[in-house]
């Protein structure tokens, strides 16, 4: 598959349809982003389940996002994406992140086997064009485990996981989301700053909430977390709740509003 | 002195409604529990979630927020925001091993002193059952329930 998605984005290279190409390439055994300009450079595109994904905050300017968005006026960018990586470019693209018009998918299916390694609902992009679709992990055994807990009992977990927290900001830089150019983890006003371990519950807390319905499910954060803090069971519990309240999916589509970006009342006053 | 358990609220207050309804049920004399303290906002839409949070991690033992009602939102839909925030908060606080009774969203008009006498009253006997805020008590947080 790596071959027929290299010819491709060689093709349109060629042809001059698309400027750039944006995916991941090999370096030495490191899969890292890039910008793949000539048809030879593509010669290193990966496929590769585990990697960075498409954006990371910091720091600011030499980050992916500043480079998409710097890119000379009018390139067209192919944008090798998994399911992901296009629900991340959806939700950025929303939040004025990125321009769509800009973009081609080529969209790439993980298989079985990566999408139960990322405990991956919708492991396929929209724009289909490589692979087969294959279904999601539709349940998680961790987040039921732990939605089985009572209150006290979660208390107690959080407070032992979260003290682990060496605060490297690791979550926030993975996170493909995270493009707000002061970060409320690093403000005095809302969490005690220069203290390890970061005061209970707010530290992680700005996150489940800043998160909540733009959270893609990519799983980076858990990925970059060093001491193991399980952070995706919040957040995929809260895109749960933003789904059930709502009926919002973050990056299901390219073009439905957060409920949160609109004026008009929730669902939830229907539900109630 | 009894010892009986006195729980702190915070509560936020919009200043067309619920500031207002706060400020006639002291001028009508109507009698409630002084186990609130408010902080008046301009509207209930801009009560951050995190601010909520931030005092219970602080130690308060439950959060009001008092808005419009529906429809009365003196910046036409400050609430609705509200309304859809507020829910979503309980469930992040369910998640976190916080009792989301402990947070509570009314709606009481300028017009319902006796209405914000009543809620503060239903609240506090409510904090009673549930006791005071874990998060108070062994918050490694210096300073922590100071707040008051």
């Amino acid at each position: 598959m790596t071959e027929a998605v290299r010819r491709f984005c060689k093709e349109a290279l060629a042809e001059k349809r698309l400027d750039v190409i944006y995916g991941v390439r090999d370096r030495e055994g490191v899969a890292l982003p890039h910008f793949f300009e000539t048809p030879e450079d593509l010669d290193r595109l990966v496929l590769e389940n585990r990697h960075p994904l498409a954006f990371t905050c910091r720091p600011r300017n030499e980050d992916v996002l500043a480079l998409f968005q710097g890119l000379r006026s009018g390139a067209r960018v192919g944008v090798v994406a998994r399911g992901c990586d296009e629900r991340t470019i959806f939700e950025l693209a929303k939040r004025s992140q990125v321009d769509l018009a800009r973009i081609e998918f080529i969209g790439v299916a993980c298989d079985q086997a990566q999408a139960e390694a990322c405990r991956c609902s919708r492991p396929y992009p929209q724009n289909l064009r490589f692979g087969e679709k294959v279904a999601g992990v539709a349940e998680d055994p961790a987040t039921s485990a732990f939605l089985a807990k009572g209150l006290d009992e979660r208390l107690a977990f959080w407070r032992y996981q979260l003290s682990k927290c060496i605060k490297c900001y690791g979550c926030r830089n993975a996170c493909p989301m995270c493009f707000c150019e002061t970060c409320r983890m690093e403000q005095a006003m809302w969490t005690q700053t220069g203290r390890v371990p970061p005061e209970f519950p707010m530290f992680h807390f700005v996150q489940v909430l800043h998160h909540a319905d733009r959270c893609v499910d990519c799983g980076e954060c858990e990925r970059a977390c060093p001491m193991d803090i399980p952070l995706r069971l919040l957040k995929k519990s809260m895109r749960e709740a933003v789904r059930e309240m709502f009926g919002y999916e973050a990056g299901a589509d390219a073009t439905t509003e957060s409920p949160f970006a609109r004026r008009e009342r929730g669902a939830m006053h229907h539900a109630e | 002195m009894n010892d009986e358990f006195e729980p702190r609220i915070l509560a936020f207050v919009c200043n067309w409604c619920t500031g207002a309804a706060a400020d006639l049920a002291g001028v009508a004399r109507y009698k409630y529990p002084s186990n609130i303290r408010l902080i008046r906002v301009m509207c209930s839409g801009r009560v951050n979630p995190l601010m909520v949070m931030h005092a219970l991690g602080k130690g308060a033992d439950g959060v009001l927020i008092g808005g419009c009602h529906i429809g009365d939102c003196h910046y036409i839909c400050g609430n609705h925001q509200t309304e859809k925030r507020v829910p979503l908060l309980k469930r992040g606080m369910e998640l976190m091993g916080i009792d989301p009774r402990r947070l509570r969203l009314e709606w009481i008009s300028a017009a319902e002193g006796a209405r914000f006498a009543e809620v503060v009253a239903e609240f506090v006997t409510e904090l009673k059952t549930l006791g005071p805020n874990p998060l108070g008590r062994t918050s490694h947080d210096r300073g922590s329930a100071a707040f008051l």
